[in-house]
């Protein structure tokens, strides 16, 4: 029987050649840029900049609808391929990453938690099981949250690799206890505790609590830091890093990631010369 | 049954969506707001009137086992048409045109409307699913088949432009409620697609009075 096959073969080829030359009669020419964009970006789809995936912000920025720089991952390096692609100047990146306001390793428990091991989980069940209920509950959402592999559970307890951050916010989100901040590079002191219990309660659960001794509030010359409800918390538009806060304080609450980052090369912060497009 | 009773009856009486419940996803998933209902709708009239002149062309030209077949005509020396009985090829050469056709809109909407483009979205495509479409088509070949040429030809297009038009007609009417659902205080295990559905099923029983309309 071969009518069968000249039937739908003559049909397909037919219909084959209508539609491509329709194709060619209504063909709709896509805008360049979008495509090259498109591959400039990280393709994570991780949605930090606010649009629907990498491709919608492809097109938002082709559009005019979205800044070249709107790119968190892809940061600096990113921002700079758009630039040139969109033929605009990139304004200058600050570079951020996500800083973990808690460093209370040796906090211990008030009961023995059974339950799944998730920190927002536990965090449902009476604040979850720490003395301190402003402090970390080291089961890891932060770390299995950060797509970039850059939160690791060392001894059980969170740290950051600020070299790998590119600080999408993820873990921010994923946080029960709210501990992460997103924060420049460049300001290197921070107060490792969220905990607004009084200065006794803090103490006696947690050896690097803030007490609330308002040392540092006295020590700041540019009136950067303030103890609201028991906690130092540091006013970024007035610190200038100079790290006299984190000499004073008692309890090594307040620290200086200055050593730490020049180690890894990521202090003090390259700025990128512009060049004129 | 003269042409405006058959027209009338496609579009309220046997309406593909509330009597003959075909079409329902792009009915549920496109009646939200009015314009993309209406764009949906026209969409489908031209999908269905033109799959009904084409597959009519198809079923006649290629499938039938009539004097018409082009197969007989060229090797039906000394057989009779029945030989050349193809019909059971009708489902996919349908589905064919049907498809071809609906990628042909979507290039002309890409082109012409971007903006109902746009709108429609995933629902375009889907068209070529529209077991309404291959509802009518398969529907025509049943109720039309063994009219003269000429008359068959007519009444497949014009229950084509029907079908397309009750779709329209009913996707019209399902947006304009489901605009006003959306603000209406409807218990919350309800809202949304179920309470549409309860709609869609009040709908279809206020159109079973359209029966009356023939004796």
């Amino acid at each position: 029987m071969i009518e069968p096959l000249i039937i739908l073969g003559s049909l397909g080829l037919l219909f084959g050649a209508g539609l491509y030359i329709a194709s060619r009669v209504f063909h709709v020419s896509v805008d360049p840029r979008l495509e090259r964009i498109e591959s400039a970006l990280p393709g994570a789809n991780c949605g930090a900049c606010g649009l629907a995936g990498c491709a919608g912000f492809a097109r938002a920025i082709v559009h005019g609808s979205a800044e070249v720089v709107g790119c968190i991952p892809g940061g600096e390096a990113v921002s700079h391929l758009i630039a040139d692609i969109m033929g605009v100047k990139a304004k200058e990146v600050d570079k951020q990453v996500a800083v973990l306001h808690c460093a209370g390793r040796d906090v211990a428990d008030r009961f023995h938690y059974v339950g799944m091991k998730s920190c927002n989980a536990a965090a449902l069940f009476q604040g979850g099981p720490k003395s301190c209920l402003y402090g970390c509950i080291r089961f890891g959402d932060c770390a299995l949250a950060c797509p970039f592999g850059a939160i690791s559970m060392i001894d059980g307890f969170p740290v950051v690799d600020e070299g790998k951050c590119t600080a999408c916010g993820k873990c921010v989100d994923a946080c029960p206890k709210d501990l992460y901040d997103l924060r420049s590079l460049k300001k290197l002191v921070h107060v490792a505790c969220r905990s607004r219990e009084t200065g006794k309660a803090t103490r006696s659960v947690c050896e690097v609590g803030c007490i609330a001794c308002k040392k540092c509030e006295t020590v700041c010359p540019f009136d950067a830091v303030h103890v609201s409800d028991n906690l130092a918390v540091i006013d970024y538009d007035k610190c200038t890093s100079c790290g006299k806060c984190v000499s004073e304080c008692p309890t090594n609450t307040i620290r200086n990631f200055r050593e730490e980052r020049k180690a890894k090369g990521l202090w003090p912060v390259k700025v990128r010369h512009e060049k004129n497009v | 049954m003269s042409y405006a009773l058959l027209f009338i009856s496609i579009v309220l009486i046997n309406n593909f969506v509330l009597a003959k419940f075909l079409g329902l996803c792009p009915f549920i998933g496109v009646s939200r707001r009015r314009p993309e209902a209406m764009g949906m709708g026209y969409a489908v009239i031209f999908v269905m009137a033109m799959a009904s002149a084409v597959t009519w062309a198809a079923y006649f030209y290629l499938l039938a086992p009539t004097k018409a077949n082009v197969f007989y005509r060229i090797m039906g020396e000394g057989r009779t048409p029945a030989d050349f009985d193809f019909t059971y090829l009708q489902t996919i050469v349908f589905i064919l045109v049907i498809a071809t056709l609906v990628q042909l809109v979507e290039m002309f909407l890409m082109k012409m409307v971007p903006a109902l483009y746009k709108s429609l979205g995933i629902y375009l495509p889907l068209i070529t699913t529209n077991c309404a479409v291959l509802g009518v088509a398969l529907l025509n070949i049943k109720d039309f088949s063994r009219l003269s040429p000429a008359e068959s030809f007519f009444r497949t297009v014009l229950q084509g432009l029907g079908g397309g038009v009750g779709f329209l007609l009913v996707l019209f009417l399902m947006s304009g409620i489901r605009e006003r659902l959306d603000r209406a205080e409807v218990p919350p295990a309800l809202k949304g697609v179920p309470i549409a559905f309860i709609c869609a099923a009040l709908m279809a029983l206020a159109f079973m009075g359209f029966l009356g309309l023939v004796k």
